[in-house]
């Protein structure tokens, strides 16, 4: 028997995920189905609401792509710094007050870490940097008859190899805490005049970010 | 103190992936996610003999959605501070799915999981432990402390903002002889 129809597409877009649900009462979930799909049984040809047919395929489609999204693994670094942590401190609080802590320090969150040590990295290079911009004080006799050229190719490539690791680390930890060093930052205010300095200070060739 | 490690051991393996991904889909970020998944499971150590007898699952989702609300916080705040530094250096950590996950999920799954990260909440925790984690609708309220009907409303009315906000997408994707 052709159900009564007496609801409006906007009633039934309401419902739609109710439907989908199956949390309509069976005669109202008839309803919509219904005005959905229409009836056949009767040999007309009643196909039912085409706007809010697509509407419902919509729905089913948001559904389908959220089943899609799939859990994910929790990296082993986690679990292994959470038991290192928790092996290390102390035991875990006895039943006291909702507000008592262990002895145990928190964590401090990684990025946190990582940008501490980001920051001393900067900072001896800037260091380093600067060492070798500062004008050089009037010679004394101690040092007087040294020269840059007393530095061996095995110091200076050693210099080199030394400038190239800090910098990696800096962008191996910016990677890690999620920092992007943009190339043109990174090039003009840190390579470029850490490049010049070496250069200056040690006569070298240029180096290889200089080629750019 | 070994047995109460080990029971902690196996606690932290049977949870950490689900809590791993709530964050994950929640923030949208894997390092923060992992900050917060230790974060939770340290606190989890922490409080590990007042838990007994309580449901440590519910538990963890409810200290799980807290710090990933919290970091989330963090996170909006230090970006209006950087902008208004006018910083040289972009610190703004990048929320877009990691380049793995880009590549293999679709077009349409990536906007989908951009739209979840725009839902208010509670909707965004509610569609992440249904649709996601497949948490039955009544575990999703007592863990929220929400009536079950409440849920269920939260659940309906946010695949239907998704679904507005996925409009664009899914006109290409659905035609009306489907």
């Amino acid at each position: 028997m052709r159900p009564e129809n007496p609801y409006t597409c906007s009633e039934v877009l309401e419902w739609i995920e109710l439907y989908l649900d199956d949390d309509l009462e069976r005669p109202l979930a008839q309803s919509v189905r219904w005005h959905l799909e229409g009836q056949h049984e009767s040999g007309g040809a009643d196909a039912g609401c085409a706007t809010c047919r697509r509407e419902l395929r919509r729905a089913e489609r948001v559904r389908y792509e959220l089943g899609r999204l799939s859990e994910e693994r929790c990296p082993d670094l986690v679990t292994a710094t959470v038991m290192e942590e928790a092996r290390r401190h102390d035991e875990p609080s006895a039943g006291g007050g909702a507000g008592s802590r262990t002895t145990a320090f928190p964590a401090p969150p990684r990025w946190l870490q990582a940008g501490a040590l980001a920051a001393a990295a900067a900072t001896l290079l800037w260091l380093g940097v600067q060492a070798i911009r500062t004008p050089e004080p009037q010679p004394t006799a101690i040092h007087a008859d040294l020269s840059i050229s007393e530095y061996s190719p095995q110091e200076l490539a050693r210099a080199e190899q030394e400038l190239r690791l800090a910098l990696g680390y800096v962008a191996a930890i910016g990677r890690r805490s999620g920092v992007a060093l943009r190339d043109d930052v990174l090039v003009d205010d840190v390579l470029a005049p850490s490049a010049e300095a070496l250069e200056r200070a040690f006569a070298a060739p240029p180096l290889p970010w200089r080629e750019r | 103190m070994p047995d109460e490690l080990e029971a902690f051991g196996e606690a932290v393996e049977c949870h950490k992936n689900r809590l791993f991904t709530f964050a994950l889909y929640f923030l949208g970020d894997r390092s923060q996610a992992e900050d917060v998944t230790q974060e939770v499971l340290l606190k989890l150590w922490r409080n590990w003999r007042k838990l007994d007898g309580v449901d440590v699952a519910a538990w963890l989702t409810t200290v799980t959605r807290n710090a990933s609300y919290d970091a989330l916080r963090v996170r909006q705040r230090a970006r209006t501070r950087l902008r208004s530094l006018d910083e040289t250096v972009h610190a703004v950590p990048d929320d877009r799915p990691d380049p793995a996950r880009r590549a293999a999920s679709s077009q349409l799954g990536r906007r989908l999981e951009e739209a979840l990260r725009e839902l208010a909440e509670p909707y965004r925790s509610i569609l992440i432990l249904r649709e996601i984690q497949q948490l039955p609708h009544q575990e999703i309220a007592s863990t929220l402390g929400m009536q079950l009907s409440t849920v269920k409303v939260y659940a309906h009315r946010g695949r239907k903002k998704l679904r507005e906000l996925l409009s664009d997408d899914l006109d290409g994707e659905v035609s009306d002889a489907s």
